[in-house]
């Protein structure tokens, strides 16, 4: 299959998706992420995204290295055994599935707030429980942006959502589609199997997102 | 610039006048602007009366880019020495003056016409033409729930070099040219633009953006008005030791334009520079196709009930999308097409 969706088959691949997983089973749900609504603009057509917000508890900020990984992982290993986080200490993250006119594939779009309102910087939001520890190259001290070095590219930027208009972060998505296309291709699925397309596109995303920190709106 | 055939045919790279007229046109558009600051954060001891800065902007410059002449202005005239001390231009940020949240990574000219556009809808719509955009500028942090980040002159050349990478991908499926570049010249092109320099930007943007026909030694160049790429289809020149064009504005696989509508999202989908039919894309049927309520076909009889602006200007129907891509595109690599309403005149 083409690594490529045209705004028709994401549309379709969406559809079907939020379909598949609406009613998910409680063994489904840790594997494919749910809660997501298709919305579209109000007057004009082919704007159409998929939406979900969730509540994610917020880490105390420190200066951790690559070398404190294992200190990360235990302070995290406490915060779980913390007390259930009071509505004061959650996080709001909107994220959206949105189709790439330029490069034809899906791409994440976000934005992550705290309890008052204000949107986090960069460096908490590559430090918070939407992201994998370990995801990001250690960070060069720039407020705008995430870069692989050698990457064409910046990995996380700032962006307006396409439809929304609303300033908003997002991924790069120009290394996703061959990805995908290549995970497709040892799947052996069929060619319009737009479902399964998308599923493995949340997979791919899953390396370095967590779809599954925290819980619904 | 290496030619590519041994006779004396130019380089590849060389271009048209007239395309070099449209490309110098478009960089040297200018935009008014009037910007005032909040009079509720003027310093004390500023000398009011006087903190209105107007300025004839640069099209293809962005409002970062301006802070310093700004500052400079506000240190000799507005404000006193305390006051001045303590400028924090990382701090600064605009605002329209209906208060609405500007998009400072935008080109300043698609800023205004996008404005331009945006008045076209209003109910009480009066056509007004030139008059400057009035921007507020405030001096203290922005409210972090209307911005995640305060703009600064950094953040701006990464959403630049971002968009010129798209543009790239668009046109030709990869981003080699932009990549091919060295870093010395990538940051040439930012440079371009921050010293408003038409020859330093193109001295690198010519190797990445499209280009119309060259102009062949042994016959005359096209007509100075000419906004046709067909004055000699490439293959079938006996002369072209190199066959098509390969980077020819025909040849790309499609022009990087958007659609901005009054108030609306921006529109952008697939603009092949030829149609299916081997026709050349318009800018009519262009419209017509994406937009058939405000532009009906021409068949139709009905008139249209918009009107496209491209760098400011109202333009031509028949006017080619592939010459648009090269010759009137921003120094984004970006075909900005503003769609406004047109109005029963009074």
């Amino acid at each position: 299959m083409a690594s490529i969706l045209s705004r028709s088959q994401f549309d379709q691949a969406c559809k079907a998706y939020v379909e598949a997983y609406l009613n998910a089973h409680p063994s489904d749900v840790k594997r494919h992420p749910t809660g997501w609504l298709w919305e579209e603009h109000p007057y004009i057509a082919n704007l159409g995204y998929l939406s979900r917000t969730v509540h994610l508890p917020s880490r105390p900020v420190q200066s951790t290295s690559r070398e404190d990984e294992d200190d990360l992982v235990e302070l995290i290993a406490e915060d779980d055994d913390a007390t259930l986080n009071t509505r004061d200490d959650l996080l709001t993250c909107k994220q959206y599935v949105v189709h790439s006119a330029t490069f034809g594939v899906p791409t994440l779009y976000f934005t992550l707030h705290d309890a008052s309102g204000s949107p986090l910087p960069l460096e908490e939001i590559m430090k918070s429980a939407l992201f994998r520890p370990g995801s990001f190259p250690s960070a060069d001290g720039n407020t705008f942006a995430v870069t692989f070095p050698g990457s064409s590219f910046a990995m996380l930027s700032q962006g307006d959502h396409p439809t929304l208009g609303t300033p908003s972060w997002y991924f790069h998505p120009c290394h996703t589609a061959e990805v995908v296309g290549e995970l497709m291709a040892e799947i052996d699925v069929g060619r319009d199997d737009l479902l399964r397309w998308l599923e493995a596109w949340f997979m791919v995303m899953g390396n370095i997102v967590d779809f599954f920190a925290g819980s619904g709106a | 610039m290496s030619t590519y055939a041994p006779r004396h045919s130019p380089s590849a790279f060389s271009t048209p006048a007239a395309t070099t007229l449209f490309r110098r046109l478009t960089w040297e558009g200018t935009v008014p602007l009037e910007i005032r600051v909040d009079p509720k954060e003027l310093p004390a001891n500023s000398d009011r009366g006087l903190e209105c800065y107007y300025i004839q902007a640069p099209r293809v410059s962005y409002l970062p880019l301006l802070v310093p002449e700004i500052k400079r202005f506000l240190m000799d005239v507005v404000f006193d020495e305390n006051a001045a001390r303590v400028l924090k231009e990382e701090d600064w940020w605009f605002e329209s003056d209906e208060g609405t949240l500007l998009k400072w990574h935008w080109p300043i000219g698609l800023i205004y016409d996008n404005h331009t556009i945006t008045l076209s809808a209003r109910p009480n719509a009066v056509p007004s033409f030139f008059t400057p955009l009035r921007l507020i500028l405030h001096l203290a942090s922005p409210p972090t729930e209307k911005l995640l980040l305060a703009p600064n002159a950094e953040a701006c050349k990464q959403a630049f070099m971002g968009q010129l990478k798209e543009a790239d991908f668009i046109r030709w499926g990869n981003t080699k040219r932009m990549t091919g570049l060295r870093k010395a010249e990538q940051d040439g092109l930012w440079e371009g633009i921050k010293e408003h320099n038409f020859d330093e930007y193109w001295r690198v943007a010519s190797k990445i953006t499209p280009t119309t026909a060259p102009t062949r030694s042994n016959s005359p160049p096209p007509p100075p008005s000419s906004t046709s790429l067909h004055t000699r289809p490439p293959s079938a020149d006996p002369q072209s030791s190199a066959g098509p064009d390969k980077d020819g504005a025909t040849n790309v696989r499609n022009v990087p334009v958007r659609i901005y509508l009054p108030d609306g999202p921006v529109l952008q989908d697939l603009v092949p520079p030829i149609l299916e039919d081997g026709t050349m894309h318009v800018l009519s049927t262009f419209l017509t196709a994406r937009l058939p309520l405000l532009f009906p076909e021409l068949s139709s009889g009905k008139p249209n009930l918009g009107y496209a602006l491209i760098q400011g200007v109202p333009a031509p129907p028949d006017t080619e999308m592939a010459w648009l891509g090269a010759c009137m595109a921003g120094a984004d690599g970006w075909v900005n097409v503003c769609v406004g309403l047109l109005r029963e005149s009074a």
